[in-house]
């Protein structure tokens, strides 16, 4: 693991709490829009993954805070797992296969197996046809399956049937005369869920404090000038959207839900991160040894899974520097056919993504310098959670398995906040106090508000890819 | 045996999979320590630490570890048809022929199954700091996993087993003033939550059992402790108001006004008062010498 990067010329702290200390300031990213982005970019940077998934791909508005959709339980076609080995087994024989958990449901009362059911050995493609099925005991259901020649055994190329040996089902084939239907497959759905969390921040400052004059110049807007706000207010008012810009980002990437008691009644979101922890794929490697062997391991896993033809590699400073240029010279992009909104060649360029096009596969590769803590807080941890990071996001879409409506992979969930102050792309701004232009009571403060309802609808996260090194 | 898709089959579709009991920590770590398991005859298996993952997990094939050997600290390299796993007795190789032998070591649902045979997968399965039982764990590796032990699982469930049934069995036995003390202290109501009358004894008896059946460790660990005579006594006396906990915040006081303690942050003014009378200072048995008068 490759120490992190030094940070101590960094002053620390670079701000701290107080109970007090208003205006602009929110406008920009109320009316955040795909035209606009250049302009945000110059402004806050071009690091902030979801504020450029919002602007280019748009968000959808949910009228609940719990939201949730269906997804295909598994792949279509089934398969099953040998955990109980059969030894040498004759040619011709009868043999009894056992499955245990991974391929059991429901308190492992149900699975698959079904009388009939022809069964091919995905290591010698011998078939045979299940005959019996006994699912007595819970996680341990048993079926007798009988080759289809009498010259082969139901067995692996070692002559038994192994623990682990994988059984492709093949469906109701040699039927027979006069034959009759088999049991159907039911296919499983799974709900999803997530929430909308409420995210906000403040600013506050007193009379004295906004009307005091600071040796220092910061450009301060007219309207705000005329308002009596000086440099010293204004800096703090624009840092602190800044602020909540990326702590709403946070929590959208990295963040997770609250279930623990003695908090406050909030249930927290489930980010990106977690969700693709949970029910996405894993891939390791080598600290600084991410070389193409590694790439095809994981356009193979893509595969498996069915992940869309582009897909985003979102990589913490050292992965991206793990990609050599010896990389993308190998694999340039080359001639492609882009999709729309953030799909689209524009967007890319607009967030400073590079490609590369391997195993019929844009990748789209961008550093994305906020997993590192020596980025966003000028502290190196030994251990950072997030240093040799990266994700795969398939941009692509996926349909509901019980409405048929279509999704993307990714959507930025928003609630619309009440009404009252400015309200624009799901933020909330408004402004009280005695010594704001809206005064509200007798003490002269200045308080400004900002808040924001937003969660992740994170679909076929299986397709979704965490590249970690150890 | 019906052989058509029926309503409760459309309800199962789109029900959620109800899951086993994750194995405890301490479990992991026997089985972690404990010499590879004799009954599994023709694999060794593994398992991931964090159980909540639904996706596979790829490891990683190499690592920097403590060479047992050497005692030194070296990298391992696990690649296919290679028989030393530590990466400087691996020689004459090009750098195409470790491109094409590096290994995949793949978990599907959390567990990953190696065949006996395979002797330097399990060599680098067994040293690397991602296996929690190794000799040199890396208690922040972002891959962590240990080698399941199908005995150590066994006596381990057996025994969670056989400390519920002696659970069940103490509380069905306990007498009924001790059972009220220990109801109070396991913070389990008195009042029905229907009606709100009082319990009669038999009601207070059967939440009391399936509090031992819930929590067999917290049951058996908390029935002979001293804590709850004290608890009940501190719980009476403030229902009789005998001790005042609103005159000041966060201080406790006597009715009739001498001071007792200040409530210690995070906890509540019962369990700073139980911790007082448990302690063996001035302050501390002076106030369970009255406690104990005031609660007759």
């Amino acid at each position: 693991m490759p120490a992190g990067i030094p940070t101590s010329n960094i002053l620390q702290p670079g701000a701290i709490s107080l109970s007090t200390q208003n205006r602009q300031l929110m406008v920009d990213l109320q009316i955040l829009m795909p035209q606009w982005y250049k302009s945000y970019v110059e402004k806050y940077g071009n690091e902030d993954f979801t504020w450029w998934l919002a602007a280019h791909a748009g968000m959808e508005e949910v009228k609940n805070q719990n939201f949730f959709w269906f997804e295909n339980r598994g792949k279509l076609m089934e398969a099953v797992t040998n955990t109980v080995q059969v030894a040498a087994p004759a040619a011709g024989a009868t043999v009894t296969i056992t499955i245990g958990s991974a391929d059991c449901f429901n308190a492992g009362t149900q699975s698959p197996l079904r009388v009939g059911e022809t069964l091919r050995i995905a290591s010698n493609n011998v078939e045979g046809k299940i005959l019996t099925i006994n699912k007595a005991v819970a996680n341990a259901h048993t079926a007798t399956v009988r080759p289809l020649k009498s010259t082969q055994a139901f067995a692996g190329p070692t002559g038994n049937l192994e623990i682990g040996e994988v059984l492709i089902f093949a469906g109701d084939t040699e039927a027979g005369e006069a034959s009759t239907q088999i049991d159907p497959l039911i296919h499983l759905d799974k709900q999803y869920n997530n929430n909308v969390t409420e995210i906000r921040d403040g600013w506050s400052n007193t009379d004295l404090a906004q009307m005091a004059e600071t040796y220092y110049e910061y450009p301060v807007s007219g309207d705000l000038a005329a308002n009596g706000v000086r440099a010293f207010t204004y800096k703090g008012m624009h840092k602190t959207l800044v602020r909540f810009k990326n702590n709403v980002e946070a929590k959208l990437m990295k963040g997770d839900s609250q279930t623990n008691t003695g908090l406050n009644t909030s249930v927290g979101t489930q980010g990106l991160i977690p969700k693709i922890v949970a029910d996405g794929e894993t891939v390791g490697y080598g600290a600084a040894n991410l070389d193409i062997a590694k790439l095809h391991e994981i356009t193979r896993i893509m595969d498996v899974n069915g992940c869309d033809k582009q897909c985003a590699w979102l990589a913490d400073i050292f992965q991206r520097q793990d990609f050599s240029d010896g990389i993308f010279k190998e694999f340039p992009a080359g001639a492609f056919v882009w999709g729309q909104g953030e799909k689209s060649q524009d967007a890319s360029v607009a967030y400073g993504f590079q490609s590369i096009y391997i195993d019929e596969y844009m990748l789209q590769i961008k550093k994305y310098t906020p997993f590192n803590t020596e980025v966003t807080t000028g502290k190196t941890p030994t251990t950072d959670y997030f240093r040799n990071f990266g994700l795969i996001y398939p941009m692509g879409e996926t349909k509901d398995s019980r409405t048929a409506a279509t999704y993307k992979n990714i959507t930025v969930m928003y609630q619309q906040p009440p009404a009252g102050g400015t309200i624009g792309n799901g933020i909330r701004l408004w402004q009280y106090g005695g010594g704001s232009p809206n005064p509200t009571d007798g003490t002269m403060t200045n308080q400004l508000a900002m808040i924001t309802y937003r969660g992740l609808r994170v679909c076929s996260a299986n397709k979704f890819i965490i590249v970690q090194a150890n | 045996m019906s052989n058509s898709a029926g309503i409760t089959d459309v309800h199962t579709s789109q029900a959620a999979d109800v899951l086993d009991a994750p194995i405890d920590n301490s479990t992991m770590l026997k089985m972690a320590q404990a010499e590879p398991s004799k009954v599994e005859a023709t694999h060794a298996v593994f398992k991931l630490v964090e159980t909540h993952r639904n996706g596979r997990v790829h490891l990683p094939t190499e690592d920097y570890v403590v060479n047992p050997g050497t005692k030194e600290y070296e990298k391992m390299r696990l690649l296919k048809g290679v028989q030393s796993i530590w990466e400087k007795d691996q020689k004459n190789l090009t750098p195409h022929d470790i491109k094409t032998h590096a290994m995949s070591l793949t978990f599907e649902k959390n567990v990953l199954r190696i065949p006996l045979y395979e002797k330097q997968t399990l060599e680098f399965l067994r040293t690397t700091s991602m296996n929690i039982g190794s000799k040199t764990p890396n208690k922040s590796a972002k891959f962590r996993f240990y080698e399941y032990n199908s005995e150590i699982a066994a006596q381990e469930a057996l025994k969670q087993e056989e400390l519920e049934l002696e659970a069940i069995i103490a509380a069905k036995d306990m007498p009924v003033a001790k059972m009220r003390k220990h109801v109070a202290y396991l913070n389990i109501t008195f009042a029905d939550d229907i009606t709100g009358m009082p319990k009669t004894d038999e009601a207070v008896r059967r939440d009391y059992i399936r509090a031992a059946k819930r929590n067999p460790k917290v049951f058996m660990d908390t029935k002979e402790d001293p804590a709850v005579d004290i608890s009940f006594m501190v719980k009476k006396v403030i229902s009789e108001s005998k001790i005042d906990l609103g005159k000041q915040p966060n201080s406790i006081f006597w009715a009739n006004g001498p001071f007792i303690c200040k409530v210690t942050p995070g906890q509540t003014p019962v369990d700073s008062l139980v911790e007082l009378a448990l302690t063996n200072s001035k302050e501390g048995r002076e106030f369970k010498e009255r406690l104990q008068h005031d609660a007759r």
